[in-house]
């Protein structure tokens, strides 16, 4: 049976990873290349490594970061961030990414989805979409350039259009809940997950493993992200991984032993 | 490729196909149209039938081997996860031919082996423990070791 993931994301700055409350106040948790192996060893599922600054000058530090963590890794390794063109996808793959995330510049223009799927096939294309439930609660709006833009496109329907372009899977992020440790949007995900054929990572809001199992349960989301939850110490790999083994979630049990190097 | 490789496993090396590496030993394939595969598996690649369920097969998940798959698997549990990520699967002609099987929506072959040839659909180098056990199993194996 098919597990459900537990992806700890470690957003990455100048080579160093940072965590952020909301998209601000970040406040640096360490070596990136150390965290996702001691996160693989106890038991993540896959690491998401996410440039958050992706200015032209970090772009080379980002790719060597990539390749020092890819090196140590035996799990799969997803990065992104500031990821603008087909190019820029393959430098990752290079580097050592399994799948590449790609966020304002498919909402730029949602043609770089289809060439990039078409380049290096739909399975390591990932659309990350920054969504925040608009003031009328008629749905969710997709937000561009780190959740800081409004850009009018219904979170729905630019996860349809996305997956019929060649989107692969697609990670989505509640603004409303990043951050604050009180629990995923479920209605978001819910909507997002019953509309496209294509796994959906949760991501904002994990703050305990109650949190993690509602997510998780059911057809809601294939993944769930945490970040400063973990980082901080707060939920371990080994506590998520008991819940959801106590909720009858399928799981992979963290392994025993460690790597036969 | 369509030379090399048969010719290096008839010399009796042992070779190790992982993901499309283990889909193209079969006879053919008919992701972006049928196509030609290497023929040194008897069977079809075609794409996997799971009404319901996410394509692609993304995650990792458990496979049932067969007793044929012993010498890859030993010192791996019976419960042991792997990485998949595909759409296409292969099903081999041969029940001999196919020594592992997951089921997603339907059973598919996760792992194939004929003599020193050997693929898996899952990805051992993303599988953690247990897919670095099988990959120095398979190293250990007689004509394995570069």
């Amino acid at each position: 049976m098919l597990a459900k993931r537990i992806i700890p994301c470690l957003d990455v700055r100048n080579g160093r990873v940072v965590k952020g409350v909301s998209f601000r106040d970040l406040i640096d948790a360490g070596d990136p290349a150390a965290l996702a192996e001691r996160y693989a060893l106890t038991g993540a599922d896959e690491i998401a490594l996410l440039d958050i600054t992706a200015t032209l000058e970090n772009r080379n530090t980002f790719t060597t970061t990539v390749t020092r963590v890819a090196e140590r890794l035996f799990v799969p390794l997803t990065a992104g961030g500031g990821v603008r063109t087909v190019a820029d996808v393959g430098r990752l793959l290079r580097a050592g990414a399994d799948k590449v995330t790609v966020n304002s510049a498919a909402i730029a223009r949602p043609a770089l989805l289809a060439e990039a799927a078409d380049a290096f096939g739909a399975q390591c294309v990932v659309l990350a979409i920054d969504a925040k439930r608009r003031a009328d609660r008629t749905g969710w709006e997709t937000y561009s350039h780190g959740g800081t833009r409004p850009t009018g496109l219904d979170v729905v329907a630019w996860a349809k259009q996305a997956v019929a372009l060649g989107a692969g899977e697609i990670l989505l992020t509640s603004i409303d809940a990043d951050g604050r440790q009180t629990g995923y949007d479920i209605q978001l995900t819910g909507a997002v997950a019953r509309a496209v054929s294509v796994p959906v990572i949760a991501s904002g809001g994990a703050g305990s493993t109650a949190d993690v199992v509602a997510i998780l349960k059911g057809a809601l989301a294939d993944a769930a992200l945490l970040a400063s939850t973990l980082h901080s110490g707060r939920l371990s790999i080994g506590e998520i991984k008991a819940a959801l083994y106590a909720a009858g979630i399928p799981m992979r049990p963290p392994s025993q032993e460690g790597l036969p190097l | 490729m369509t030379t090399a490789i048969p010719a290096f496993v008839a010399n009796g090396r042992a070779l190790l196909g992982i993901c499309l590496g283990m889909q193209v030993l079969l006879t053919d394939g008919d992701e972006g149209g049928l196509c030609p595969g290497l023929g040194l598996i008897d069977g079809r690649v075609r794409q996997l039938q799971a009404p319901g369920l996410k394509i692609p097969h993304v995650g990792w998940n458990t496979v049932d081997f067969t007793p044929a798959a012993a010498p890859l698997v030993a010192g791996i549990g019976r419960s042991e996860y792997f990485y998949f990520v595909h759409s296409y699967a292969a099903f081999p002609a041969n029940p001999a031919a196919w020594q592992g099987t997951t089921c997603y929506g339907e059973p598919f072959a996760a792992v194939v082996g004929s003599a020193n040839l050997w693929g898996t659909q899952f990805h051992p180098e993303k599988s953690g423990r247990a897919g670095l056990t099988l990959l120095a199993n398979f190293l250990s194996l007689p004509g394995g070791a570069a």
